[in-house]
């Protein structure tokens, strides 16, 4: 049995030897296809893990409200109708819609400038409550977060984003005091870093932690319910039916706000969906060239097989002379269609690693090779050579030894 | 009793026709016997060696090898027994060309499980000492002659000990002092108790052998 498997690959390796040039031009299609594959796969895998990597740190159970610039338009509605704007007490509204909220934080952004910062780093003051840490996933390298008696006291404290801590070196500390605007805060937590290109997350751009510097919801002007806030964020439960539930705290707020669309609602979860659908349908269109590849890959390994064949008629014939049943010759022949496909498989991988790092260099997308995107393209380079090496096999098996042999001729 | 066929006929489709090659060939065969079959060409001499080698399935009649029905068996079983119980020996050698003597003596072997690695290894080494190839292991066919190509296929008849050997015209494409030290192969095998069919075209050649029996219209008539 192991003779006959070894015989097999050796009978395989030498006609393969025997027409470098032919062997090698039948596995163009394969090594194409399964080069196409793999680097779908990497560049597929890699935008997915960007996607998640920008998207999820939103939060996926996350609803985000967001005060939007109003138009001349929309002002003269506002003041008519009487909406102050996003506030805090929106969120107390939503408590009685009766959807599974675990947590709300409420966030105002503040135009007041953090004394002692180097020119090169942006220090952004935000206030915000107590569960904005929790909501957005935040952990601490040092200290806490603020609390709810500094809310309520309204204490002058901070928690710093890394690289505001880090540029003011000792005074960037827990304990140490901080010149915000006119005033001395104390810095009560450093958050941990978080690695987010800013231009990425410019679209939202409150999540470049880094940069922050988080006070109490109000501390620095107006009372906490007094002005309107930038951002209501809402944490559910969970996320199913997440939809719906948009629904309904769009149409709570909008209905406080006397019908006035003066925010917009921002799910992380839905953008998620949308990037996944623009990457299943690039998965499928450039796949579909991958799997196309391949068949005509197979084609060409079929019709290489199909020539050996004719050429080892004899071969044949002796082999079942001397003992061999039908199906020993098809494992011999598909063997060597195997053996075809797994060289053209593992040059396509070369191939495919190298379009996925040229494409990554070029486009700058991040791509993601992982045993899953080696060993999947791998497989269908093999499939691709079985299917289309099991015709000429048992083309090779249903000969009439005698006949092959020459005789009746 | 090794071999007995009875009333074997066997024909083939020429355009619309069928033409009769043997029509009712009795031949029984005891261990150890050498027979050569003669006959015209054309006669048939061949399509009976390549029934009595299960390459062939008779159109009518019956086989007993060892008193075994050989008729309707699957081709699994009759492929079986090409690798085991009968080997041919061809006029065109039919060697592999890619593969050395020891490979190509060994290829029966590929085909057939419960020999131990050491057993084959054994008996194709001896079956390749037995017909002067020692010398000779390593190298390719294309590196031997005429003779000693013959010689590698003998060795690959007899290295799976075969009850039959059946050879069609082995000497056919030698020149006469080869094909006499082929002949004398074939004596020295039948002395050690092998089985042999052959079928020549030369009354020489026959009469090495133990009895003669020729094909014509159909059916075998010894002398
Ligand atoms: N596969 C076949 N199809 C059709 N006719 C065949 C086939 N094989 C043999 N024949 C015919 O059957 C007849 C007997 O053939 P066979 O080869 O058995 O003769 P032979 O006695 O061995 O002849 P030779 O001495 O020339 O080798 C011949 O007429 C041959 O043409
Ligand atoms: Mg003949």
């Amino acid at each position: 049995m192991a003779e006959f498997f070894s015989d097999s690959v050796r009978t395989a390796i030498t006609s393969l030897a025997q027409h470098k040039l032919r062997s090698l031009l039948s596995i163009v299609g394969i090594v194409c296809g399964v080069s196409t594959v793999l680097a779908i796969f990497a560049i597929g895998a890699g935008a997915e893990a960007e996607t998640m990597r920008r998207i999820g740190q939103l939060g996926l159970n996350n609803i985000y409200l967001r005060a939007d610039n109003l138009t001349e338009q929309q002002i003269a509605r506002a003041r008519r109708y009487q909406s102050r704007g996003l506030q805090i007490g929106d969120l107390t509204r939503l408590q009685t819609t009766g959807l599974p909220i675990r947590r709300t934080a409420a966030s105002r952004d503040q135009r007041v400038e953090l004394a002692g910062l180097p020119d090169d780093v942006q220090g952004r003051v935000i206030e915000a409550t107590r569960d904005y840490r929790a909501v957005l996933g935040l952990t601490m390298a040092a200290g806490r977060f603020l609390a709810d008696r500094d809310l309520a006291d309204r204490n002058r404290v901070c928690v710093l984003g890394w690289s505001v801590s880090a540029a003011l070196g000792a005074d960037g500390k827990p304990g140490a005091l901080i010149r915000i605007g006119s005033e001395l805060w104390q810095v009560v937590g450093v958050l941990d870093r978080r690695d987010v290109d800013a231009a990425e997350t410019g679209r939202i751009s409150l999540l470049d932690i880094n940069t922050m510097i988080i006070v109490p919801l109000g501390t620095l002007g107006a009372a906490a319910d007094g002005e309107p806030v930038s951002e209501l964020i809402v944490e559910l439960a969970t996320v199913e039916r997440i939809e719906a539930a948009t629904v309904v705290i769009a149409g709570t707020v909008r209905a406080a706000h006397h019908g006035v669309d003066d925010f917009s609602v921002i799910v992380p979860n839905e953008l998620l969906s949308q990037a996944r659908e623009i990457q299943r349908l690039f998965t499928i269109v450039f796949g579909s060239i991958g799997t196309l590849s391949l068949i005509i890959g197979g084609v060409g390994i079929m019709n290489i097989m199909l020539a050996g064949i004719s050429e080892r008629v004899r071969e044949i014939g002796l082999r079942r002379a001397v003992g061999a049943r039908p199906d020993h010759i098809v494992v011999q022949f598909l063997s060597e269609a195997v053996l075809l496909t797994t060289l053209g498989g593992l040059l396509g991988l070369a191939g495919g690693w190298a379009l996925a790092r040229g494409v990554s260099l070029y486009a700058g997308w991040p791509i993601v090779i992982s045993s899953a995107t080696i060993v999947l393209p791998l497989l269908m380079a093999l499939a691709t050579g079985c299917l289309f090496g099991i015709y000429p096999a048992f083309k090779a098996a249903r000969m009439d030894p005698l006949q092959a042999l020459g005789y009746g001729e | 009793m090794i071999v007995e066929l009875r009333g074997v006929c066997h024909g083939y489709r020429r355009g619309a026709d069928l033409v009769e090659v043997l029509g009712g060939v009795d031949l029984c065969l005891d261990p150890g016997d050498f027979v050569a079959v003669m006959g015209a060409s054309g006669t048939g001499k061949s399509t009976l060696l390549h029934i009595l080698g299960c390459l062939l399935r008779p159109a009518g009649g019956s086989y007993l090898l060892d008193g075994e029905q050989l008729q309707g068996r699957p081709e699994r079983e009759l492929a079986a027994l090409r690798s085991r119980r009968i080997a041919h020996v061809f006029q065109m050698f039919y060697l592999l060309p890619h593969l050395d003597v020891v490979q190509n003596v060994a290829l029966p072997f590929l085909y057939q499980e419960g020999l131990s690695r050491s057993e084959v290894r054994y008996r194709v080494d001896d079956a390749i000492d037995r017909v002067g190839l020692g010398q000779r292991r390593k190298h390719r066919p294309a590196e031997l002659s005429g003779g000693e190509l013959q010689r590698v296929a003998i060795a690959r008849a007899l290295a799976p000990r075969p009850d039959l050997i059946l050879a069609d015209e082995p000497t056919g494409n030698l020149d006469a002092r080869t094909g006499g030290d082929i002949l004398d192969l074939f004596q020295a095998m039948n002395d050690d108790g092998h089985t042999i069919v052959m079928v020549t075209h030369d009354r020489h050649v026959a009469s090495r052998a133990g009895r003669l029996v020729t094909l014509r219209d159909g059916t075998l008539h010894d002398g």
